[in-house]
């Protein structure tokens, strides 16, 4: 069934259908139509709401849910989730599923409201102490703000670890056709769980191991989830890439914006393609250094100074050269701009 | 576990006597402790957590609630109280135990959910989980123990620490125009309105140590029937930091805490909450593909155009956009595109411009 829907919106469509039934969130600009959609339809489906007092509340009622075995999810943005950080250190360290939603914004400290793509470190590479990893993924459509949730929760459950759904202002506020048909999704056991009853008496959530072994196995174990997720899970797309000279690679709304420019650029007879990361992590770097390998040079352009970038030229190992092109503060590039840009890295040999 | 009759001897009197060990079945038989203090706790010798654990236990053993509870254990001395409960556990973060214990209980609101922290967890850093959990009326049962001072991380003031008692953190003593004056918790919960149950008790001698056991059963009593948001602070000795034997610890708390902390039952009553605007019912389908009605509206499938809205640059406008503004692809309002911004003048419309794509 096709409706016009809000990318913020969508989420909580995609989170309704995947059977999440509690949200716990705290408002904050440009997030908070997920939490008034939630406020709106998670009662109405027997589900939970709660505007907590904060973001750091709204982790903790995350992580207690979770404990419980319900599938359960919040929204912030930027600030709201420095605050999260903590408690998500907690939810991997304690090898708990849920699925948490960022709207990046400009940055740092109160930044503005206006779309960037600046959370990509905090996210991607960690930002709450310890050794663990986030699942990420980046919707860059409406449509993929609910199909990537209900993947979001997914990847949660059978890993045992927070998912994030990594987004920006832009495709949060944007309002796009959404196709999402009702389909019946059972989420899987939760032995693990506490649930006050006496088949889990003896179950413990905790990610306290005082032992210095004890807690090196258990770190262990959790490594040998990140480097199965990292074989299994990597999602892209790649467009007009087979025979591409210069590839240019973005995620969410910038990739929207480059798949313009490209089709642009191919007009004028420009040998370019588009690499467009799904999960950035676990980032796609096999199918990413596939296509660079078919290329000669790489054009990174983000909503930030310089963050994705350094996962594709770890990819890269030197191999290629890769060049960068950032707008912040909430500007978005056009396609002219973007394409100006483009025709500015063609390798000479052209 | 069976109960333990032992044998001893008075060394006054040589006269025998038996001495019965009991342990509430609450508590696991072994404790995951190093070498051979599997039976022992790790908490020191006349540390008020080994009595609050007691009553816990017990009453959860009276009222035959140990296969419904779930304990959220927090950061402090207690961290470790998932060695000793045999319920399910969940340990949190600093602080935050009123929060994850407020998703445990919406996730099974018929079992018993109970938070158990100390000074630093609940006064300082968990100030607003715990006034907001309380606020809300979670129905879950908070033990606040409280010993005036942070034992687990050597003897920094607390929130409750008195005036004038020394801390490594406030080495003259706690001085007033610099930190403050102590914390009450019951007093500032029993200003909200959501709260039914909420007592102080003292671990200070027998007698009140009968108050603070029938405290405690009358907080999980009330949670088991469903009646609201419980607590109940506990006075407790921490005679390691405080510098002093058990015996003096526990004289303390008569002489200098309770003055300052009095016990009192702040609050109980029976609150009816009522149950007023309620959502209504709807599938999942529903929610999932939209509501009809949104469906069928021209605009939306383009039947009609924007500027044939009634409201288009009479009641919205740029400045003052109704509803949520249609964003293109290009970030801006769609119809926007199409409005001259001179003053009441609109301008010719282009039906087949890039914005309308």
């Amino acid at each position: 069934m096709r409706q016009l829907c809000k990318g913020n919106v969508a989420v909580i469509k995609g989170a309704v259908l995947a059977g999440c039934r509690a949200y716990y969130g705290y408002p904050i600009t440009p997030a908070s139509e997920v939490a008034e959609a939630a406020a709106l339809y998670f009662p109405e489906v027997g589900g939970t709401f709660v505007q907590a007092e904060s973001e750091t509340a709204s982790i903790n009622m995350v992580y207690g849910a979770a404990s419980a075995g319900q599938r359960v999810m919040t929204a912030s943005s930027g600030p709201g989730l420095s605050l999260m950080q903590e408690g998500i250190s907690y939810l991997a360290g304690a090898e708990l599923p849920c699925v948490i939603v960022d709207v990046m914004r400009g940055g740092p400290g109160l930044g503005n409201i206006a779309p960037e793509q600046s959370d990509y470190f905090a996210m991607v590479k960690g930002g709450g102490h310890g050794n663990y990893r986030n699942f990420v993924v980046a919707p860059a459509s409406v449509q993929e703000m609910a199909d990537l949730t209900i993947l979001a929760f997914e990847l949660a459950d059978n890993y045992r670890n927070p998912a994030i759904v990594l987004t920006d202002g832009f495709v949060g506020q944007m309002m796009e056709p959404l196709d999402l048909e009702y389909r019946e999704i059972v989420p899987p056991p939760k032995p693990w769980a506490v649930k006050g009853t006496a088949g889990t008496r003896q179950n413990m959530i905790s990610s306290i191991f005082l032992e210095a072994d004890d807690l090196e196995a258990h770190q262990r174990k959790m490594e040998a989830k990140y480097i199965r997720a990292q074989q299994k899970e990597p999602r892209c797309e790649p467009y007009r890439t087979e025979d591409a000279e210069l590839i240019v690679v973005g995620y969410g709304i910038v990739s929207r914006v480059l798949r313009s420019a490209v089709d642009e650029a191919r007009k004028h007879g420009i040998k370019v393609g588009l690499f467009r990361p799904i999960t950035l992590w676990p980032f796609p770097s096999n199918e990413l250094r596939k296509a660079a390998m078919r290329a000669e040079k790489l054009f990174v352009v983000e909503l930030s100074n310089g963050q994705m970038v350094e996962d594709v030229r770890l990819t890269l190992e030197g191999k290629r050269p890769v060049e960068f092109y950032g707008r912040v503060g909430g500007n978005v590039p056009s396609v002219e701009e973007l394409l100006a840009k483009i025709e500015g890295q063609v390798p000479a040999a052209v | 576990m069976a109960d333990q009759v032992v044998l001893e001897e008075s060394k006054l009197t040589s006269e025998k006597y038996e001495v019965v060990h009991s342990k509430s079945p609450l508590f696991y038989p072994e404790y995951e402790r190093k070498s051979d203090l599997k039976h022992q706790t790790h908490y020191c010798p006349g540390c008020g957590h080994g009595v609050a654990h007691k009553l816990i236990a017990e009453a959860l053993q009276e009222l035959k609630l140990q296969d419904q509870t779930i304990l959220v254990s927090p950061v402090g001395c207690s961290v470790f109280a998932y060695y000793y409960f045999d319920v399910g556990n969940v340990q949190v973060a600093h602080g935050r135990a009123p929060a994850a214990a407020t998703g445990l209980k919406r996730a099974c609101p018929d079992k018993i959910v109970i938070a158990y922290q100390g000074d630093g967890d609940l006064a300082a850093i968990g100030t607003a989980e715990i006034v907001h959990a309380a606020n809300r009326g979670e129905k879950i049962s908070v033990f606040f123990v409280n010993n005036a001072i942070y034992g687990m991380t050597g003897g920094q003031m607390a929130p409750t620490t008195l005036v004038g008692q020394r801390s490594t953190t406030s080495p003259w003593g706690r001085r007033p125009v610099n930190e403050g004056f102590p914390l009450h918790m019951a007093e500032m919960l029993s200003s909200l309105e959501a709260p039914v149950y909420i007592e102080r008790v003292a671990l200070s001698d027998n007698k009140n140590i009968m108050k603070a056991r029938r405290a405690v059963r009358k907080a999980l009593e009330l949670q088991r029937d469903g009646a609201g948001f419980t607590f109940v602070e506990i006075l407790s000795p921490c005679p390691t930091i405080w510098g002093k034997d058990p015996i003096e610890a526990r004289k303390w708390i008569g002489e200098r805490m309770i003055p300052n902390f009095q016990l009192n039952v702040f609050r109980d009553k029976k609150i009816e909450i009522p149950n007023t605007n309620v959502p209504p019912d709807k599938t999942v389908a529903e929610i999932v593909e939209g509501e009809r009605k949104v469906a069928r509206e021209g605009m939306v499938h383009g039947r009609s155009h924007h500027f044939q809205h009634l409201a288009f640059a009479v009641k919205c406008t740029p400045e003052n956009p109704l509803g949520a503004p249609m964003v293109s692809s290009e970030g801006a309002c769609a119809a926007y595109y199409h409005y001259d911004r001179r003053q009441n003048h609109l301008v010719q419309f282009e039906l087949s411009g890039p914005a309308s794509r």
